[in-house]
């Protein structure tokens, strides 16, 4: 030990740095304490974020139809007689002529709706519209698995021309987004329109709550709170779900409701364990603006990825491409499945279980018009057919 | 191993302080203390860690194998039954009241005693309301006596949301996701519905009411 | 140079009259707490069992105690986890003095440091100029402090590394998976059955490799590897006593360095970072020349740790790219191995690479030794972290020690109602710890026509997890014979592994086996790579009231 002595400064000074490491120890353990063990463990948020109504703002009038088809009158085809409807194998080139004839078809079906203002009924000026078209697979667009690029182009001219702000195509493909959209032939129609095409990414993702507890299974029930491809559903204010309709070898057939699937997130390859249930509860997640189904060739066999073109037929049964929209997604997969693919809308277990569910919404106040259930529509007034 | 017991020592032993020897006693007696911490609390400590009570194996229907013991002891016991009779169509009182103290309070609920014996809890009442029909369909009812009404307000305060839908059932009452949660005299009463539907909620709040009926007709209210 | 004979007689001639005042030389007190924490931590970890955690529940806070005050488990979990889980909060009463005393922990507490030294001077026979000279500041000595750099800030990435060196992890473990079991071998009626550990040999060998090296370096492992020792070292900085050498008593005879036990140098300017407070070169400087002085002049130590800045930050990016290279091997991820099984009371995999401190208390607690420590199951991350391997055990139905020992909550803290998904957890459902599947091939009623079903039989849930569909089959000479064939409801399977366990196609390829999938710890992770369930949330067996039609 020296001879200095040390002044009281000296030791304040000397002494601090402990005293104030002690100080902060003891107040970090304590803000940091967790008694109970599970305050670290990461916790579903409380607060429930649910799927807006992308219907409540349409002012439908409920005498309106509710699903309308638009067919070519007459099979198109070349001097030969050969039908001009199949595009040559590998080409993703648009067939000159069938262009024009899927553009009268979607336009004619979207009028019959509403014959006074068409797509304007349904899209104001300034909104931001989200087309889910289907694009599961890498296919070329003439195999019938996707949504037709042409189909899809003609819903997108109609938003803008309603007015549209922004129109955001979306698909979560299990298959590699990139190569789907490129194949398909939907990324080139969305750079040629100018609109955006929203690829899937981790933190675009997000738990909806569907239901405030855990499904029942035995009821029919797949879902109670689940992580949504929700990014672009959240700055949408309009959604329209563009589907093809094909067969498929667990569902039976997707089509409209089925195409709702690709926006699910997670473990979704879970589900087909009850395709029934998720299928009927995707009816429930999503009240989209209006849907079109794309009946320009129709997957008869071999769905949902198909592979060969004696797959296909244009038009289904009806034996020439059509075009269908509607307001009432169960009611068009109800219409589509008996008259295009040839089966019992009865044997098609979703389709009751939507409708159940649907119903109960309907109960609480949840749709427009209370008249809903497909069994009862006629033709005379709630489904209409146009020729082109 | 050189020298053991002459290697060290260099320092005279003059040279030990009594600061140092004060240490050195403080520092034994710290040590002592803490092997004797040990050994106290393994001793004195008997909260068992791998019990679980006989009710929680207990399934979901009504027991259809006893029924006429079940029934002797129903109508022997009306008069201890503290559950009142909900007065609905299908719906039976519990036929088999559980109690507990605050010593065994944490056999039915766990972690969550340390709160509610924060509060002063005296005892547990605890009975499961039953739908004849569905054997689904159960209303768990806890019933805790507080021992003052200013414990059970308190207590109420303590586990109530703050974005609660009150209800006018007893001092003060909310329902939240089905169940029915009410303060009323020295009680605080836990209403739970295994449904969460409209119509078991609507249970939920027809039993709350008539539980808080009873308790005015047995206790004082502040 | 040396003391004088007259000296040394005075030395003997007091010795063994004032003998008594002998114990309350300061160094005397030392040996006694060491010797008192040794005892009770190798009480602690003989203690560990099943049968003790049952009839004395008191038990579950103080087995781990040695781990819970660990300065660097609870400064790194809250790295890792933001938080200070439970008993770890304790740390403070060894963090807190260590930032006014020094280093006491590493020569006072410390039950490896205490193991080094009395190895040491069992086995250390060299002569007094090779041991003062032994006992100079080496460069070595910087290297725990880049060991320590490099585990945090991994740490800061979610990846807790900081089990494979520190002290107390390293002994528990090493107990656990080496020397217990070695005991069992010698003598089982003192301490129990065989017990079995996976990679026990390297475990082992570890150990004994450390503490050997006290042959040729004292306190290898305390002066080169701790990474505790280098945290307590960075706090020292601030301590307000220290050993301080007066330098005009001073001689330099360097006989200071004769037992110091952290190398420090208090022949010259002391190393705070170094100093573990023994108290020894006090009592072997014949001049009187060292004392534990408050606030003594900074100008006569070093402070800090004294390593390169650079070699500091080349330590940060090795614990940098550490989480990347190794979490991209997705082995604790999306390529996770079936076999990777956590203990019941496990959180998600992910949070349990942030908690698991590789200490294996579950390991040495739970009753069926079917905890095992893991080789590269969940990457190298979880090396030495808990897996199940039924062939060793299975988990016993009404157990949750290995939760009720965990330190760190990498095993959370439930009840066995919660494991089973009783009374208030039945809406929950019991805790799965993954599923068991059947191998038709190997199974005895299924390829080989010979009546078995013990999967069934041992099943412990209500209604079984496993049944019995009913056969008639042909033998090879004509007889017909009724078998029952086991299959598993998922929807029912906990996990539990004791028709593994008990299947008699015995082979590390069992007729029933059970899998990581399935497991209910990560069900509802909407991260499809986090998520290892098989089936839906809440989804019950259906038959096919919902099936579609056949086309």
């Amino acid at each position: 030990m020296g001879d200095e002595r040390l002044t009281r400064r000296e030791y304040l000074a000397r002494g601090t740095g402990a005293v104030v490491a002690a100080g902060a120890a003891a107040v970090g353990g304590y803000l940091l304490y967790d008694p109970r063990g599970d305050r670290g463990l990461p916790k579903p948020s409380t607060t429930p974020v649910r799927l807006k109504n992308y219907f409540a703002d349409v002012d439908f009038p409920a005498s309106n139809p509710r699903i309308s088809i638009a067919t070519v009158s007459s099979p198109v085809r070349d001097a030969a007689g050969e039908s001009l409807v199949r595009e040559s194998p590998g080409s993703l080139v648009r067939e000159p002529l069938l262009a024009p004839t899927i553009e009268k078809l979607v336009r004619a079906a979207v009028d019959g709706l509403d014959p006074a203002r068409g797509m304007t009924r349904f899209i104001s000026p300034g909104d931001a519209v989200l087309i889910k078209p289907n694009v599961g697979f890498d296919r070329p667009p003439h195999l019938g698995a996707t949504t037709h690029p042409e189909v899809l182009r003609c819903v997108i001219r109609l938003c803008l021309e309603a007015g549209a702000r922004k129109v955001v195509i979306t698909d979560n493909p299990i298959e590699s987004p990139a190569a789907c959209f490129t194949k398909s032939g939907i990324q080139k129609v969305a750079d040629e329109e100018g609109v955006q095409v929203v690829l899937p990414a981790r933190n675009r993702f997000e738990v909806l709550t569907i239901r405030d507890r855990e499904p029942n299974w035995t009821d029919g029930e797949a879902l109670g709170r689940w992580p949504i491809f929700y990014e672009p559903l959240a700055e949408a204010t309009k959604l329209i779900g563009v589907a093809p309709i094909k067969d498929h070898n667990l569902a039976s057939a997707s089509m409209i409701l089925k195409n709702w699937y690709g926006l699910l997130g997670g473990r979704r390859n879970q589900f087909h364990q009850a395709i029934h249930n998720i299928i009927s509860d995707l009816a429930l997640v999503f009240s989209p603006t209006l849907v079109i189904a794309d009946a320009t060739r129709v997957m008869m066999t071999n769905g949902p990825t198909g592979g060969r073109l004696s797959d296909v037929k244009p038009g289904g049964l009806l034996g020439r491409p059509a075009i269908i929209a509607s307001v009432d997604p169960v009611a068009c997969d109800a219409w589509c499945y008996q008259n295009l693919l040839g089966r019992d809308p009865a044997q098609l277990p979703y389709l009751d279980l939507a409708q159940k569910k649907i119903q109960a919404q309907i109960t609480a106040g949840h749709h427009r018009f209370a008249e809903r259930d497909w069994r009862k529509y006629d033709h005379q007034d709630k489904i209409v057919t146009t020729s082109v | 191993m050189r020298t053991f017991f002459a290697r060290r020592y260099m320092r005279r032993i003059e040279l030990v302080g009594s600061t140092e020897k004060g240490l050195g006693i403080f520092v034994l007696l710290l040590v002592a203390a803490v092997v004797v911490a040990f050994v106290l609390q393994v001793a004195t400590d008997r909260h068992y860690l791998f019990g679980v009570d006989e009710q929680a194996y207990e399934p979901g229907a009504p027991e259809a194998a006893d029924t006429e013991a079940e029934t002797a002891r129903r109508s022997a016991g009306q008069e201890e039954n503290p559950f009142p009779d909900p007065g609905l169509a299908d719906w039976r009182p519990p036929s088999r009241v559980d109690r507990f103290t605050a010593d065994n309070l944490y056999v039915k609920i766990d972690g969550r005693a340390e709160v509610y014996l924060q509060f002063h809890v005296v005892g547990l009442t605890f009975g499961v309301y039953r739908h004849e029909g569905d054997g689904e369909r159960t209303v768990d009812v806890y019933w805790y006596d507080m021992g003052t009404p200013a414990n059970a307000l308190g207590m109420y305060r303590a586990e109530e949301p703050p974005d609660a839908t009150p209800v006018a059932i007893g001092h003060a009452a909310y329902q939240v996701g089905g169940a029915v949660f009410f303060c009323k005299g020295a009680s605080y009463v836990q209403v739970f519905p295994r449904r969460t539907d409209r119509a078991d909620a609507q249970v939920s709040l027809t039993i709350a009411e008539r539980l808080a009926a009873q308790i005015e007709k047995t206790t004082d209210d502040p | 140079m040396g003391p004088t004979d007259p000296q040394k007689e005075t030395v003997q001639s007091t010795r063994f009259r004032d003998s008594w005042r002998n114990w309350t030389r300061i160094t005397t007190v030392r040996i006694v707490v060491q010797t008192v924490m040794f005892g009770l931590f190798l009480a602690f970890v003989f203690l560990t069992t099943f049968a003790n955690l049952d009839r004395f529940p008191g038990l579950r806070h103080w087995l781990g105690k040695f781990l819970e005050i660990d300065p660097l488990v609870s400064i790194a979990t809250a790295i890792t986890t933001h938080t200070v889980y439970k008993g770890l909060l304790w740390s403070l009463i060894i963090l807190i003095p260590t930032l006014f005393l020094g280093r006491f922990f590493c020569n006072w507490i410390c039950p490896y440091g205490s193991l080094h030294q009395f190895v040491g001077w069992l086995f250390w026979n060299r002569g007094e100029r090779e041991t003062i000279e032994a006992n100079r500041y080496r460069r070595s000595q910087h290297v725990k402090y880049y060991v320590l750099v490099a585990m945090l800030v991994a740490a800061v990435f979610g990846t807790l590394q900081i089990g494979l060196l520190d002290p107390l992890c390293l002994l528990y473990r090493s107990m656990t998976g080496a020397v217990v079991p070695a005991l069992n071998m010698a003598v089982p009626d003192l301490f129990g059955d065989y017990r079995f550990h996976q990679g026990a040999w390297l475990i082992g060998f570890i150990l004994f490799g450390l503490v050997a090296m006290n042959l040729v370096y004292p306190r290898f492992f305390c002066r080169v590897l701790c990474p505790l020792g280098a945290l307590l070292g960075i706090l020292s900085r601030f301590a307000w006593w220290r050993i301080e050498r007066d330098p005009v008593k001073c001689q330099g005879c360097d006989r200071c360095r004769l037992h110091c036990e952290a190398a420090c140098d208090p022949h010259t300017q002391l190393r705070k970072a170094e100093c573990f407070v023994c108290f020894n070169c006090i009592e072997d400087c014949p001049e009187g020349a060292l004392s534990f002085c408050l606030f003594p002049p900074k100008e006569h130590e070093v402070t800090g740790p004294d390593a390169s800045r650079r070699k500091f930050v080349f330590a940060g990016i090795t614990g940098l790219l550490f989480f990347p290279f190794v979490r991209g091997s997705g082995r604790s991820t999306r390529d996770f191995a079936s076999s990777g099984i956590r203990p019941p009371g496990a959180v998600e995999e992910l949070e349990f690479l942030k908690r698991c401190l590789k200490c294996d208390q579950c390991s040495r607690v739970c009753p069926t030794n079917v905890i095992q420590p893991a080789w590269f199951e969940s990457g190298l991350e979880g090396l030495w972290s808990p897996i199940l391997n039924f062939r060793m055990g299975h988990c016993q139905l009404h157990c949750t020690a290995c939760g009720h020992v965990c330190p760190s909550g990498a095993i959370q803290r439930i009840s066995v109602a919660e494991k089973l998904g009783l009374g208030e957890f039945a809406g929950a459902g019991p805790i799965k710890l993954g599923t068991a599947h059947i191998d038709p091939g190997r199974c005895l009623p299924h390829s080989k026509n010979i009546p078995c079903v013990v999967c069934e039989e041992v099943c412990p849930t209500s209604p079984k997890a496993i049944c019995g569909e009913r056969v008639v089959r042909t033998l090879r000479d004509g007889r017909q014979i009724e078998l029952k064939l086991p299959r598993v409801d998922i929807d029912l399977c906990i996990g539990c592994g004791i028709c593994e366990r008990e299947c008699p196609v015995v082979g590390d390829r069992r007729a029933v086996y059970v899998t990581a999938e399935g497991e209910t710890r990560s069900q509802h992770h909407p991260h499809p790579n986090r998520n290892r369930s098989v089936r839906p949330p809440n989804a019950t067996s259906l038959g096919d009231s919902t099936d579609g039609p056949n086309r």
